[in-house]
């Protein structure tokens, strides 16, 4: 395109939509749009906070407080406006100014393949679904002796009862194999996922593992765990069936439904109704309750912001007549969090202790009468406990120089023997007295040392004759120890006729005692490799515990009573909002029965599952919470994301990863899955995988995410594409247009010039530098100089 | 050039340049004098075994320089010697297997690198009162610890508190506890997966680690008795072989017997070649793969681009074919050298070369250079061969080469994206496609470059030797190993998008630096020929000035946005130069402003110390431009100037092509691989930028007088962009794309 091609506007024109035609349409005023659109884009790309909404913070200004993600920024009306006017220039430009010819075909194409994908976008992005769908591979139907249908999601860790009366069975899932290969069957030789259950029986009372191939059901065998019997009780029907996801959950990108939506219900047994939330925030924390939350250490709550967003009932949704919902206040990073409070005498015993180690050292509580709570791992191998000392002889016990021994029993003989750990260690293979067995320590290993709450256990060799074999003995366990060789098999020891009990064990770490009638904490410190001391503390002292690091006890709570409260999380153990969306947020929900008035912190669920049997610890919550209301009904609310009925139920038959050489890095992510049809029979099976989806009626469906480990579910990403076919025309029409104006369009032009030179009969001096020889071949390509871009 | 006996010394001074420059390069550590174990012991043999690693099969010499390189930053370890002065240094292959046979001798050796300064600070101030000044003040300088530093209670409790840190120093801490376990002796046997099963049937198959080899053969001994306890798929014999094997070099490992190791050494070699052959990696290859890393990845072929640039330069300054012609030979032996890297990293990988940072850097810079030779091989064939039939041939074989491929894919049925099923023919028949259509871009605008006969060379080499040097020095940010694809990038579209992209940022390169030399040009003649260039220089000094204004910001420091400040630094580096040299050597400057204004030597002279038309020419040009002409039979030559923004164009016009395409290709991709064609990821958002930049140059070019200077300017300004697109958002901002 030349100044040749671009004819001047008139010269004058006084008619004002003439002259704003002309400045939409002049060269410069596009130059200044593709300015501004390159500085909104830098903006929202490069400096998020200031999308997100920092400048409130550092100009005091707060409807600067954009909240927007990327997606929002550029929906948002300032860049739709830019864009809409830069293709209102272009059209302007190319009709006024840029006649349609054949030299000029190419900027023609350019400009016309530019806003038909413009269009297109808009329409995009208009119409766009966009959300994903968690289905689980396989669903334990389950009847006991012909009676009602229990069903378990297969997935690590699920259970259930099944059964009535005494004819009950406890059902769980004890291991999951995907890559188990099949020597027999429709699945022979191909990966395929094979299910352990562990079963017990109420009556009679007996446990077997029960095996079951996904897509084989005569592959199933019972395995009676004790003696390694097979078996089959054929009472305990359990079928293997789909679990079809119904429904999917919108993205939180997409615009206007990028907000989340309170599920309500007033029974377990009811699917939950939706209630959408028209804007819940993304990334500042919007709190008037400041008092409901448990304070941050090292930060301030942040300051009040107001946040009132009505809860929309859906149409029909009579049984919430006269109850109104609000969301209130919105935390990004939080938690609902357990903490201990001091509570009155009227409470129960419930000692907790309160420490810190170094001086800016994390706080932490510990709870002498909960077992699960009474231990801490601070650096390796080094733990921590609080006991509570009730009387004077347990407190002469706990705080005792402990002297471990190994006791030996030889039933057969009846025979007891103990042996001091200190002369055993470093000492080879001694003899019990009055057997024939050595036996030589080999390792002694601490409470706490391998885990925070592994127990005390030492590695005995034992040796009898020819035969030798390694032992475990675990402090408080009296099954008399276990062989290293039998650890997964249900008989535990080679030879039983010898067993072991370890007493008195050492313990490595610090053990806290405290008594109902003192104010000091005795402290045993036995460091691991060091020598046992006893020294006593006293609360809001420090205690050297290591010699840069020493242990502060904060307080100490005799009858401390728990209360759960939302916190925020500090700063510094934040993941970026790109990797957590609102997985780490909480809503607070106000409640109007029309008699009270009550708030309730939800924790954010992915997936609005039915009930727990799909939740998976630090994968998918599922964190419902009930309030009462005035009439005593009970409301369940759980806050997630908006969802949508998927247009056919979608199952997935079989997940498969396939792998590198080696099998430990995935190449590939393979689901099959069916889709029900009207009539309740399943499709054929589609194939979905990486960079390959599948189309059902209007969606498309993607491989999204997958389930390391046990591949029990797959994720699939559901989407619409409206207007693709229609943008990718538009930017080939574009491309066509920038090689014709580039490459063909000079050649034309040159063609052209040669043209009028041969009917002018003249021949134009070779110009230096082009070769020289006066040839008309390099004559004639002498490059054009004012009619082409350059 | 080689009748004449001068003609020799180029290639013979390029022969003995390659032999200095691979001498240089090699990375294993010269020999140490002090009479060491590892002075004694030849693994020349061992360290070509083959390892089963990261999901492809690799020598255990590259298994122990990536190991060695994730604990120490290095391929190489230095450590105290009993007796030395100096610290010895250690190869990795040495060094893996002394950690696993005598690790307690490596508890106090500081080898394992901590990254962050922060870091280093926090955890030499938790454990100061356990550290004497000499080594407190060299964990600050080099950030290497010991194990026995990391193990200390108050570093233990400070590491547990950084790892608290989730945006800051987690992932700093967790770097260096993999270090630290990476050095236990366990991890290191069950990393040598290098024992092939004895029934494998395909090369799929989990091979067996030392560790699992030593756990059954302990089991097998406990139950003496029980009958043979083998890995499963293994023949019980060729187990045994491999044990015996392994427990003699240990056992000679730890007596230090080096005649025993050696023997043991070859004996293992030998016998895990045997075990399964019909699934273990040729010689060849595994000998392959050593001497690619032994010689840093052929990077050092820098070295011929540097050179090809000097000689080039020169020729086009000076108007010497000899140095053209020589710069030319120099490039072509850097761009065979360039292209043999890439394919035999292709070989090794298995797939092609750009699915990392090193790798796009290196990949972009061969197609810049191919570019540039396509385009300055149109003039060359035109000269010879009548135009419309080299059109006509490379159209044959642009449509040819694509029927070729579109037709036997549809008689096969092969689907067009199962590409991995194409065959030799469909990919040969694409190959020349592509080539057709390069020929013929190239015999388009041949015409414009018989003016920059030569230039085109010039940049190209400028490109490869910048980043084959970053893939030489920068070994910390450029990680080399040959990884593995992550899933999402197994398509054809890695192939198609990828490369149309890191082509265009080749361009986008190497038009910078025409652009740059253009800029230092004005700079040092007429910097303002109108009013309207006052705003182009202004935009070069905002530039200039703004971008490092960016760091003030909360977490942007200078480092994070170098690489967008680095062309507008290299232009202002490029006119101090050129101004002290025009200030120091007149008679260049002279012949300079000769040859930027396209003028015959005499017509420049020096006047007060810079170099300006004579007197005489001025008089005349402003009465009869047309007067000022070369004497007969001197050759008036293009002007730099013209020639530079000549070329800035042409390599742009193709780049801004190129980049849509790669830019829209990137988007179908997105949409049957994420399910949106475009999702203003910040990747996405700044390519859109880079291109929005020469869009606004096309149309400014059509608006200001002064074309040649805006265009100069927005060329360095769209090169920044690129920039930042290619690193900063790489490297620090966090989005989909981030494979780098």
């Amino acid at each position: 395109m030349s100044n040749h091609d671009l004819p001047s506007a008139p010269r004058g024109a006084t008619n004002p939509l003439m002259r704003l035609l002309d400045t939409v349409g002049s060269i410069w005023f596009g130059v200044i749009l593709l300015v501004l659109i390159f500085i909104y884009a830098s903006i929202g790309s490069a400096v998020p906070p200031i999308r997100q909404g920092a400048m409130a913070d550092w100009l005091g200004l707060e409807f600067l407080r954009f909240e927007k993600s990327e997606m929002e920024w550029f929906s948002w009306w300032p860049f739709v406006t830019l864009v809409a006017v830069f293709c209102l220039s272009i059209v302007v430009v190319t009709l006024r100014r840029i006649p349609l010819t054949l030299t000029s075909a190419g900027v023609w194409a350019i400009h016309l393949g530019i806003v038909l994908m413009a269009v297109a976008c808009a329409h995009y992005f208009g119409s766009k679904v966009e959300g994903d769908a968690v289905v689980f591979q396989a669903l334990a139907r389950i009847r006991v002796a012909g009676g009602p249908e229990t069903t378990m999601v297969i997935r690590p860790e699920a259970s259930v009862v099944a059964g009535q009366g005494s004819r009950q069975y406890r059902i769980q899932v004890s291991r999951l194999e995907p890559d188990f290969v099949p020597d027999s069957g429709p699945n022979k030789g191909r990966r395929t996922q094979r299910i352990w259950l562990n079963v017990t029986s109420m009556d009679p009372p007996r446990s077997f593992i029960r095996k079951m191939l996904v897509g084989d059901p005569s592959a199933t065998e019972d395995t009676i765990a004790a003696t390694g019997e097979r078996t089959l009780d054929t009472d305990l029907q359990i079928v293997l069936d789909y679990d079809p996801a119904r429904y999917f959950y919108h993205s939180h990108e997409i615009p206007v439904r990028s907000n989340g939506a309170i599920y309500a219900r007033f029974s377990p047994d009811q699917d939950w109704t939706q209630l959408r939330v028209d804007w819940l925030p993304h990334y500042y924390e919007w709190l008037t309750h400041q008092g409901e939350l448990w304070p941050t250490p090292g930060e301030p709550l942040p300051p009040p912001r107001v946040l009132n967003q009505p809860v929309r009932k859906p149409a029909g949704a009579s049984w919430l007549d006269g109850i109104e919902m609000r969301v209130t206040d919105y935390l990004p990073y939080a938690d609902m969090e357990a903490r201990y409070v001091e509570g009155t005498e009227a409470d129960p015993l419930n000692p907790v202790l309160r420490f810190r180690l170094g001086s800016d050292g994390v706080s932490q509580e510990l709870a002498a009468l909960n077992p699960s709570l009474n231990r801490v791992s601070l650096v390796r191998g080094f733990t921590v406990e609080f006991a509570w000392a009730a009387t004077a002889e347990e407190h002469a016990a706990l705080i005792k120089r402990p002297e471990p021994r190994i006791q030996v029993r030889v039933p057969s003989k009846n025979l007891q023997r103990e042996l001091k750990v200190d002369a055993l260690q470093g000492a080879g293979p001694v003899a019990v007295e009055g057997t024939d067995y050595r036996i030589e320590l080999r390792e002694v290993l601490g409470s706490g040392q391998m885990s925070v709450h592994s127990s005390a256990m030492v590695l005995l060799r034992v040796t009898r004759g020819d035969t030798t074999f390694d032992r475990i003995v675990i402090a408080g366990d009296n099954s008399g120890g276990r062989d290293m060789d039998r650890l997964t098999e249900q008989s535990a020891v080679a030879d039983p006729d010898i067993l072991f009990d370890y007493l008195e064990p050492a313990r490595t770490g610090l053990l806290l005692v405290g008594r109902p009638d003192s104010e000091t904490i005795d402290a045993v410190l036995t460091p691991h490799g060091g020598d046992y001391r006893h020294l006593q503390a006293r609360i809001g002292e420090p205690l050297s515990v290591f010699p840069a690091m020493p242990l502060m006890i904060e307080s100490l709570m005799k009858h401390a009573r728990q209360e759960v409260r939302p916190v925020i999380l500090p700063r510094v153990q934040r993941q970026s909002l790109g990797r957590e969306g609102k997985r780490a947020s909480l809503v607070r929900v106000e409640i109007n029965d029309g008699r009270r008035i009550q708030g309730v912190w939800l924790r954010f669920n992915e997936y609005a599952f039915p009930d727990a049997q799909r939740a998976q610890p630090r994968r998918y919550n599922y964190a419902p919470r009930t309030v009462q209301l005035a009439d005593g009904r009970r409301l369940q609310l759980m806050y997630s994301r908006q969802r949508e009925l998927l247009p056919s139920p979608v199952a997935l038959d079989h997940f498969e990863l396939k792998t590198y050489p080696g099998g430990d890095h995935e190449s590939d992510f393979i689901s099959r899955v069916s889709f029900q049809n009207k009539d309740g029979s399943w499709s054929k099976l589609t194939e979905i995988r990486s960079n390959q989806p599948a189309r059902h009626g209007d969606y498309w469906y993607f491989q999204s995410r997958w389930d390391p480990g046990t591949e029990c579910h797959t994720v699939l990403g559901v989407g619409n594409r409206k207007g693709v076919h229609a943008m990718l025309a538009g930017v080939c029409i574009s491309i066509a247009g920038m090689v014709y104006a580039f490459y063909v369009k000079p050649v034309l032009i040159r063609r052209r010039k040669q043209a009028t030179l041969a009917a002018a009969g003249g021949r134009r001096p070779v110009p230096a530098g082009s070769g020289g020889n006066g040839d008309t071949r390099h004559a004639a390509e002498e490059p054009p100089k004012a009619e082409t871009l350059r | 050039m080689f009748h004449n006996r001068v003609g020799w010394i180029l290639p013979m001074a390029g022969l003995l340049l390659l032999a200095g420059v691979l001498q240089a390069a090699e990375t294993r550590p010269a020999v140490t004098s002090d009479g060491s174990l590892a002075n004694q012991i030849n693994l020349d043999k061992f360290r070509l075994i083959a390892v089963q690693h990261d999901g492809r099969f690799k020598t255990f010499d590259t298994l122990a320089r990536s190991i060695l390189r994730l604990m120490s930053r290095n391929e190489v370890l230095k450590r105290p010697a009993a007796g030395a002065d100096k610290p010895v240094t250690q190869d990795a292959v040495f060094t893996y297997l002394d950690l696993m046979f005598n690790p307690a001798a490596y508890q106090e050796v500081r080898l394992l690198h901590v990254k962050e300064t922060e870091v280093r600070k926090q955890l030499v101030s938790a454990a100061q009162d356990r550290l004497d000044e000499a080594t407190r003040k060299a964990i600050l300088k080099d950030g290497l610890v010991s194990a026995a530093f990391l193990q200390m209670p108050e570093v233990q409790h400070k590491l547990d508190e950084l790892s608290r840190d989730i945006m800051r120093t987690a992932k700093k801490v967790e770097n260096l506890r993999n270090a630290f376990a990476y050095m236990q002796r366990q991890n290191l046997q069950s990393l040598m997966r290098v024992i092939p099963p004895s029934r494998a049937e395909s090369i799929q198959e989990r091979w067996y680690s030392i560790g699992e080899l030593k756990m059954v053969s302990s089991s097998h001994a406990l139950h003496a008795g029980m009958g043979e306890i083998s890995l499963p798929g293994m023949d019980f014999g060729a187990q045994q072989e491999l044990t015996s094997g392994w427990m003699a070099l240990e056992k000679a490992w730890k007596s230090g017997d080096a005649a025993a190791i050696n023997t043991a050494l070859d004996t293992l070699a030998d016998t895990l070649a045997r075990v399964a052959p019909q699934v273990y990696p040729p010689l060849s290859k595994l000998s392959l793969e050593h001497w690619y890393y032994k010689y840093n990845k052929m990077m050092w072929s820098w070295a011929f681009y540097f050179i090809a640039f000097v000689l080039l330069l020169m020729g086009m300054v000076y108007c010497w074919p000899r140095a053209t012609r020589a710069g030319v030979v120099f490039f072509a032996l850097g761009f065979a050298l360039h292209t043999a890297a890439c394919g035999i990293r292709w070989y090794l990988a298995g797939r092609i070369p750009n699915t990392n940072m090193f790798e796009a850097v290196t990949a972009a810079a061969w197609f810049g250079a191919a570019v540039a030779i396509f385009l300055e091989l149109g003039p060359i064939v035109l000269r010879r061969v009548r135009n419309d039939t080299a059109m006509s041939f490379a159209g044959v074989l642009a449509v040819g080469g694509f029927a070729v491929w579109l037709s036997v894919l549809l008689v096969r049925g092969t689907p067009i994206d199962a590409w991995q099923q194409w065959g030799p023919v469909p990919i040969a028949g694409m190959i020349i496609g592509s080539v057709g259509c390069m020929g013929l871009i190239s015999l388009v605008v041949a015409g414009r470059m018989a003016r920059y006969q030569g230039l085109l060379l010039l940049v190209g080499s400028a490109a490869g030797m910048v980043a084959l040097m970053c893939g030489q020095f920068m070994k910390v940010s450029l990680d080399s190993d040959i990884g593995r694809t992550m899933p999402v990038l197994n398509d054809l579209w890695l192939y198609i998008h990828t490369n149309m992209i890191i082509a265009s940022y080749a361009l986008i390169g190497m038009a910078f630096v025409t652009a740059a030399l253009y800029v230092v040009g004005r700079m040092l003649t007429r910097p303002f020929a109108d009013r309207q260039s006052l705003w182009a220089w202004g935009l070069l000094a905002l530039g200039t000035v703004a971008i490092p204004l960016v760091a003030l910001l909360p977490e942007v420091t200078i480092k994070m946005i170098m690489s967008a400040w680095a062309p507008f630094l290299l232009v202002w580096v490029m006119f101090l130069v050129a101004a002290i040299a025009r200030l120091v050597w007149r008679k260049g400057a002279q012949q300079a402003y000769a040859a930027w204004e396209g003028l015959p030597l005499g017509m420049a002279g020096a006047v007060g110390g810079s170099a300006r038309l004579t007197p005489g020419a001025v008089a005349l040009s402003a009465l009869n431009p047309a007067a000022v002409q070369p004497a007969e039979g001197t050759e008036r030559r293009e002007g730099l100037a013209k020639i530079f923004d000549g070329a800035t164009m042409l390599l742009l016009e193709l780049s801004f092509i190129m980049l849509w395409t790669g830019i829209i290709m990137g988007a179908v991709w997105a949409d049957h691989s994420w399910g949106r064609p475009w999702g203003w990821d910040p990747k996405e958002v700044f390519a859109l930028n880079t291109w929005i930049i020469f869009l606004i140059l096309v149309h400014v070019r059509l608006k200001v007088k002064d074309r040649e200077l805006w265009t100069a300017v927005l060329a360095v300004i769209g090169t920044s962009v690129m920039m930042f697109n290619w690193v900063v958002v790489n490297f620090f901002i966090v989005g989909l794309h981030s494979y780098a």
